[in-house]
Formats: C-alpha cells, sequence, structure tokens
C-alpha cells in the first residue's frame, strides 16, 4: 500500500472505480460481472485507491476489465500477466499489483509463467476467472475444459484432460490458494480481500460461466457441484488437505484451500529499500568506485 | 605482440589469461583479447589471445608470438602458427610434444613440467597455471620480480589465507625457476616496455553495463544464454547495493516482459540476451512499442539461425532488430563499434528510450561483447540523464497518457505518482489508453507512434569517415568490425592501396539524408559484414538505393586485420 500518496486504508466510496472506465462488452449474465463488482467492493474496503492499484491484464474477454474499472491498468500480451506483474511490483512495491485473466491465458499460453511466479512469492493477487472455455475467440477448447467437450476445435469432444492449476500452484510451494464462483458475492469478496491483504503471491481461480459459449459449466452446473470447504472444517494451514481437496473432481471445493507465511521476494531480495526502486535517486551519483573492479 | 592461452574447459585457461591480461595493463600496456571456446564445460580445446602493445590495439591480431600450452594438445594444435622467432611455453607433465612440431627452429620451445611441480612440491595441483605464467613471464622478461603477479595474488586469493597466497607466489617463482633452466640465459622475445598509468582492462559487455548502471538503470531480468550472460552477472553483483534488482527469469518470454513491466512503473531497465532469446522477445518488442514504454535490450549476438553456433560470433540478427514484429513497431537499433561505445551506448540507449518511449536495441557480437581491451579511463560520471518529458507529478486527473501531440510523443506520466490513473495496452488506443478499433483512431495513433520518431533521422549522427577522402573503393560496415578494418587498411596504405571506410554505429533510424551525403558516389562500394547474406548492405539498399558489393565472413569467426587484407586485395583486383 502506498504511503506516499495515501492516508493510511479507510473504506473508500465504490464509486470512485467507475470513473475513468469505459462501456462493459460482455455478454448479459457473463460471469466476469460478478468479478468486476466483488473486486470494486473488496478494494473499497481495503480503502485502496484507483492511483496505487496497478491492474495487470491478459488477453480474453476477462482481461478487458482492466478498462471496465478505475485503477492503472496495464493490458498486455497473451499470458504475460505474472512477468508484467511481477516487474512494476519489483520496481513500485507501493503499487497494489492485481492480475486479471482468463483461463486461456493463465493456463495454457501462460500456465510456464504460474510455477515460477509463485516461487518467488512476490505480493501480487492473481484472479483467473475461469470459464472452462476460449470467449473472444469464440469457444475453443481450454486447459480447464472437461473431457468431451465439444467445441469447434475438439468436434469429437475433448480427449485432453483437465489441468489442475491450484494443484500445480500447492506443488509449486503457493502460500494463498484459494477457489471461488462469480455468482457468490460474499465469498469471492471475503476472498478477494484475504488475498490482496496476504503478504505473497495469492492464486485465487474463480469460476466465471460463459453463458455464449460453455453451455455445460453453468451457474446452475455450479450451483449443484461447488461447496464450501469451510463447512467440512478445512485447515488452510495443512498442504496435504489443501492438495488433496485441489484433486477433487466429484464435487468443487470454493474457498482458500491454502494460507501460510513465507518471505516476498520484495522483502528477501539482495539490495530490498524501503524507497520504493522508482523514487531512488538516479542523477548526480559517484560510480568510480565501479572502476575499480577494472584497474 | 600475441599471446595465446590454451588448453582443456574446465583447465583454468580463461582465468590464466585474464590475470595475465591484466597483468599487463597494471604495467602500462595495452591489451585486446579474444576468446575462443566451445559449448562445452570440461574438455575439448579452449584458448583466449592477449594482444600486447605499447599503443593502444583496435583488433586481436592474427597469428601468436607466444603460445601458452596448459596441455599438449595446444602447442599441437597452434605449434605450427607461431610466428618465426616465436616461443611456447608448455606443460608437459602428461608427456612431450610430437618432434615434428617441435623440429621447426625459428620457434622456441620451453617444456615446463608444471602440474608434476604443484602436484609434488606445492600439492596442489591447481596451481599448475600460476607455475605456467611464471615462466612465460620469464620468458617474456616481464615483471622481472614478480611484483605485479605478487599484487593481483594477493587481491585475488587474500582472502583464502596466507598459505594460499604464498604457495600461489611460489608456484610462479618456480616457474621462473624452471624456463631460466630451459633459456640458458637466452631472452627470446623480451616484452616491449609499458608507460601508461591507470589503464582501465574490460570487455564490451563490461563497459556497456558500466554505461547502463551510470545511466540510471536498476532492474534487469534476463535469461542466462551464451554469449550475453555476462551482462547479468555484472549486474547482480553491482544493481543490488544500489536498490537495484535483477531476476533471472524463467525464459525470454518472461525477462522481455518483466522489464517491460518494470518500466511502465517507472524504472530504467535492460534484458540482455542472444539471437534465440531476442526471437522469442519479439512480440514484447512490440508490446513495448505499442504501449510506448521505454525498454532496453541488448542482442550479444551468437552465430544463428536456431542453435546455430552458440560460442562463435556473427552480425547475425541485424535484419530482426530492424524489421523484427509483426506489423509496423517503431525501434532504435545501436551498434557500437568497440569497447569505449559499448560504454557510451550503454549510457545513451536509455536517454533514448525514455525520450522516444520506445524499445532500444544495442547490438553487440560475442566477439566484441567478450574481446577485452584496455582504456584509458572512462567518464562515468559525466554520464547526462534525460527522462524525456514528464508530466507534472500534481497534474489534472484528466491527463491523458496518449495525448496526440505535433511531435508525436506524448508526455509520460507513471503509475501511483500521479493523481491520474493511466491505461496503457497493446491494442490500438485513444488517447486515454483506451481500445479503439475505428479507422480514424487506428490512423491517428499509427502515424503519431511513427512520426515521433523521425527527428531522429536528423538528430543521428551520420556514419565516423575513416581513411583517405579521395579513394575510388569506399568500404561501408557496421558495429564490431570496425578495428579489423582500420587495421586493415594501416597495412593496404603501406601497401600503396587507400581506402575509405565509412563505418555505422547508428543503424535505425538510418539517418538517410546524412549516410547519402556521407556515401557521396564512389566508383566502387564494398560492404564488409560478418554474416552470410550482407544485411546492412540490404538495410542500405532499401533506405538509400545503394547497391553495394559485399564482403562477408560467416565462418563465426571475427575478421582479422590480415585476413580483410588479403580478401580485400583479391577483391580490389577483380
Amino acid at each position: 500500500m502506498s504511503q506516499a500518496l495515501r492516508q493510511p486504508p479507510e473504506k473508500i466510496d465504490v464509486k470512485i472505480y467507475e470513473e475513468h472506465s469505459s462501456p462493459v462488452w460482455w455478454c448479459a449474465g457473463c460471469g466476469d460481472f460478478g468479478v468486476l463488482k466483488a473486486l470494486k467492493i473488496a478494494l473499497s474496503e481495503l480503502g485502496i485507491a484507483p492511483q496505487d492499484l496497478a491492474l495487470v491484464t491478459g488477453i480474453g474477454c476477462s482481461g478487458k476489465i482492466g478498462t471496465y474499472m478505475n485503477g492503472n491498468n496495464f493490458h498486455g500480451t497473451h499470458g504475460r500477466i505474472l512477468p508484467i506483474a511481477t516487474g512494476v511490483r519489483i520496481a513500485n512495491p507501493n503499487l497494489t499489483v492485481i492480475g486479471l485473466g482468463g483461463d486461456g491465458d493463465g493456463y495454457a499460453i501462460g500456465l510456464g509463467h504460474l510455477p515460477h511466479t509463485v516461487r518467488r512469492n512476490l505480493n501480487i493477487t492473481y484472479i483467473v476467472m475461469d470459464n472452462q472455455t476460449y470467449g473472444l475467440t469464440k469457444g475453443q477448447v481450454s486447459p480447464t475444459s472437461d473431457l468431451t467437450y465439444k467445441t469447434s476445435t475438439t468436434p469429437e469432444g475433448n480427449i485432453e484432460a483437465a489441468v489442475n492449476p491450484l494443484a500445480i500452484a500447492l506443488a509449486a510451494g503457493a502460500t494463498f490458494v484459494a477457489r471461488a464462483f462469480s455468482a457468490n458475492q460474499k465469498s469471492q469478496v471475503d476472498i478477494m480481500k484475504a488475498g490482496i491483504q496476504h503478504e505473497g503471491f495469492a492464486l485465487i481461480n474463480i469460476f466465471s460461466p460463459c453463458v455464449t459459449y460453455n453451455k455445460v459449466n453453468t451457474y446452475k452446473w455450479f450451483r449443484e457441484n461447488a461447496y464450501e470447504l469451510a463447512a467440512e472444517g478445512h485447515d488452510p494451514k495443512n498442504h496435504k488437505q489443501a492438495l488433496e481437496a485441489a484433486f477433487r473432481s466429484d464435487k468443487l471445493p470454493l474457498g482458500i484451500f491454502y494460507q501460510i507465511d513465507r518471505p516476498t521476494f520484495e522483502a528477501a531480495r539482495p539490495g530490498a529499500t524501503e524507497t520504493p526502486m522508482v523514487d531512488l535517486p538516479i542523477e548526480g551519483q559517484d560510480h568510480t568506485g565501479l572502476l575499480k573492479d577494472f584497474a | 605482440m600475441k599471446l595465446l592461452i590454451g588448453g582443456e574447459a574446465g583447465d583454468g585457461v580463461f582465468s590464466t589469461a585474464d590475470m595475465i591480461a591484466k597483468a599487463f595493463s597494471r604495467a602500462g600496456l595495452h591489451v585486446f583479447t579474444s576468446q575462443i571456446y566451445s559449448s562445452r564445460i570440461r574438455g575439448g580445446h579452449i584458448y583466449t589471445t592477449v594482444r600486447v602493445s605499447d599503443e593502444p590495439l583496435q583488433s586481436q591480431g592474427d597469428h601468436p608470438d607466444f603460445v601458452i600450452g596448459l596441455d599438449l594438445n595446444t602447442v599441437e594444435l597452434h605449434g605450427k602458427n607461431v610466428n618465426p622467432g616465436g616461443a611456447v611455453v608448455y606443460d608437459n607433465s602428461a608427456g612431450e610434444v610430437d618432434p615434428k612440431i617441435v623440429g621447426n627452429g625459428n620457434v622456441t620451445f620451453l617444456p615446463v613440467p608444471a602440474k608434476q611441480v604443484a602436484q609434488k612440491e606445492l600439492k596442489m595441483p591447481v596451481m599448475k597455471n600460476l607455475v605456467l605464467a611464471g615462466a612465460a613471464f620469464r620468458a617474456l622478461e616481464f615483471d622481472p620480480n614478480l611484483e605485479i603477479l605478487g599484487t593481483m595474488v594477493e587481491e585475488r586469493f587474500g582472502r583464502k589465507g596466507r598459505e594460499i597466497v604464498e604457495k600461489n607466489l611460489k608456484a610462479a617463482a618456480r616457474g621462473k625457476e624452471l624456463v631460466s633452466e630451459s633459456l640458458n640465459g637466452a631472452h627470446p622475445l623480451p616484452l616491449m616496455k609499458g608507460a601508461d598509468k591507470d589503464l582501465l582492462l574490460l570487455s564490451g559487455s563490461d563497459a556497456l553495463s558500466l554505461g547502463a548502471i551510470a545511466a540510471g538503470c536498476r532492474f534487469t531480468a534476463s535469461y542466462p544464454i551464451t554469449p550475453a550472460t555476462d551482462v547479468l552477472e555484472f549486474m547482480v553483483k553491482r544493481l543490488p547495493k544500489l536498490g537495484g534488482a535483477c531476476v533471472q527469469a524463467e525464459d525470454e518470454l518472461s525477462a522481455v516482459h518483466m522489464i517491460i513491466g518494470a518500466s511502465w512503473a517507472g524504472v530504467r531497465s535492460i534484458t540482455s540476451t542472444s539471437g534465440p532469446g531476442l526471437s522469442l522477445m519479439v512480440e514484447g518488442l512490440g508490446l513495448a512499442s505499442m504501449t510506448e514504454t521505454p525498454i532496453v535490450v541488448v542482442d550479444v549476438q551468437r552465430a544463428g539461425p536456431s542453435t546455430g553456433v552458440p560460442t562463435k560470433t556473427e552480425q547475425g540478427d541485424l535484419d530482426l532488430l530492424v524489421y523484427g514484429a509483426h506489423g509496423e513497431a517503431p525501434r532504435i537499433v545501436l551498434a557500437p563499434s568497440d569497447t569505449e561505445e559499448c560504454f557510451r551506448m550503454g549510457a545513451e540507449a536509455f536517454n533514448l528510450a525514455d525520450r522516444y518511449q520506445c524499445p532500444v536495441f544495442v547490438a553487440l557480437d560475442q566477439f566484441l561483447g567478450q574481446a577485452k581491451k584496455t582504456l584509458p579511463g572512462l567518464d562515468i560520471n559525466s554520464v547526462r540523464i534525460d527522462r524525456g518529458q514528464m508530466a507534472p507529478k500534481n497534474g489534472s486527473k484528466d491527463f491523458r497518457r496518449y495525448e496526440v501531440t505535433d511531435s508525436g510523443v506524448s508526455p509520460r506520466a507513471l503509475p501511483g505518482r500521479v493523481e491520474a490513473t493511466l491505461n496503457a495496452t497493446g491494442l490500438i488506443h485513444d488517447e486515454d489508453g483506451f481500445p479503439r478499433d475505428n479507422p480514424e483512431v487506428r490512423v491517428r495513433m499509427m502515424d503519431k507512434l511513427f512520426r515521433k520518431m523521425e527527428p531522429l533521422r536528423e538528430e543521428f549522427p551520420g556514419p565516423q569517415v575513416h581513411g583517405d577522402q579521395k579513394s575510388d573503393t569506399t568500404i561501408l560496415a557496421w558495429g564490431s568490425t570496425k578495428g579489423a578494418i582500420l587495421e586493415a587498411m594501416e597495412i593496404l596504405r603501406e601497401e600503396g592501396i587507400t581506402l575509405r571506410l565509412l563505418h555505422f554505429s547508428y543503424i535505425w533510424p538510418l539517418p538517410r539524408k546524412k549516410v547519402e551525403e556521407a556515401i557521396g558516389s564512389p566508383r566502387r562500394v564494398i560492404c564488409v559484414e560478418n554474416n552470410m547474406g550482407g544485411q546492412f548492405a540490404g538495410l542500405l539498399r532499401r533506405e538509400i538505393g545503394l547497391d553495394a558489393e559485399k564482403l562477408t565472413r560467416y565462418d563465426g569467426r571475427p575478421f582479422t586485420a590480415k585476413g580483410l587484407r588479403k580478401s580485400l586485395k583479391r577483391r580490389l583486383s577483380e
């Protein structure tokens, strides 16, 4: 959180997030509306001003979320949310950095960056709007699609087993892993707040139904198949339980799977300073000492 | 004089050669080194050449005068190339050299049982290289009391304790004794005396990195790749002390995007890579261009295509640097011609990146990046920092990051440092940074993106001019080939052939008018390049309609002065 520009956190008016944004192009009923609403509420309750927010967004319908709300937004290339967010965070740790994208961006082309960003444990919140399809390119199969799912690129039905991003993150050493459902406002807000406040990398996978292309994993389907982990007495500090929950496919657990503390990259890195790197002076410095190695 | 230090990979060839080169520079001698190695960690054969003189050197020279063989293989490979009157100091612990090689009476062979001595007398076989170094210094009549070497041993091994330091010194002294016996009072190859004080010895990559730090670079993200890893390792040792950070990214896709993120947030950032990594970064370059985010990318070129020859030099990426991107993405390409320019352009790249808000490439190659050269000094505190047009901090909430100005440059603001919130996107966008796909916006923004680059066609210098202005043959060249060409021209001048050289360091956007004026209309134009197809000749043809002859070398080796003299002479006679 910024110390330079803002006062200590206190709730701010959610309407501020509606300024400086563009008309929403999502289809009526899109799950992402729920994510957007919850995010604005979470941020307003945490008192994070738009100026101190860096939304790093991906390519696809979900990635458009950055311009649908107020905040600094870097809309990058497909699959590269995490590296861009990493650079932003290291340069200015006073910015609250939130990555936002879909399951194609995050788990297909971008999956390679996930374990490494997890390993670094930067204080970044990564929200993946998972609709198990490729919306913007009109309905192709996604890494999280179920087997047998029929699409224009899998007309005989998907034969590739779904990727398990939560398990991948847990295996890589993630310090905060959670899953939510875009229709459940309250739990989304709670999870988002927990993730943003968590000092470390937070992966939040949000089931966000695509009403236009995914006729299988619908709102009804999720209401029938998802359940709250907390109701089962789940211990979020228990890694084994978290993995079991992540591998559960008969029913889909929602909630905070895992949360522990581990030093962040920003704090642990050699050369870390109180002052954000972007504010360190670079002019008028004496660098003659650097020449000693070559004399 | 030129030395060649050779041995198996993993045997300390580079560290021994570096030590010798540094000793020479400490003695006030000028040095130019070159590293030749393969893609392996142990075994095989690698060597460093150390050219040394009492005057500044600009290229690596040709055949050696003095070979130091850490193994017999080195003697067998290079013995026949030693110039008449030269000498070879080598370790004969493992056996003797083929008599056919030694038989040539023009070269003095000085065997020294270095490994045996290090093993038996010092109980540390690893010190064999110091034994050979001591022997070499004696044969060269250099540092007779081993004072310079002694100081360097203290500096390097002092931390490991007195015993280690003493053993190293003893090793060198023993080498000196042993070779004195073989020399029998004769001095086959006395080294010239050096007089220049306070010389610096550094590689092109070192110089570039120093320039970058002096220019305020504080973040790097790179993926290790031969021959560019040097820059990352340089930064890792120095940036943290300045509050900066280094990330060894998981791949080049990540590296380029990390520096885009850091730069957008306001920190001057750099990545260094070679051909294969650059290929991966191309999409990112387009993103930097479109979002108008300054980044500096160093390409230490190596022979391609694909995995190519990782440890060998080539000027093979020019087309990729200038044109690489889908669509049309503006960028700047600089190609330092020597170590000094590596420093200057390593710094200048950041000012250009900030002022023009685009990617800036600095093209080195394996030869220039890893060749070490002596410089009389570096004015490291004289680097001027220009962040370009920055929006005022207390500006309005309605600040438009991509305002279409006459110049095409929109004042830049940093997230979290101004009242306004900032939107950046790889999509075509309006002045607020919101994506738009209508035709008018598309044209206006593309025009702006390229309009802002136009002043560089006036601002960038034309080629450096060398040699005989009245010659009817002009050589055109770019980047690291300058030294060898200049030296070749000197040799040819003594043979009555004079040439003019126009050497290019500012490649793109090409200052067309200055280039046309500089070239004029010579009878013959020969474009000399270290690649196969003559990429720079192609660029000149596209930009100014010039049809130059091509003289290329693409065997993975840099041009040598003597080799160029031969090729040019042959070509001129055709």
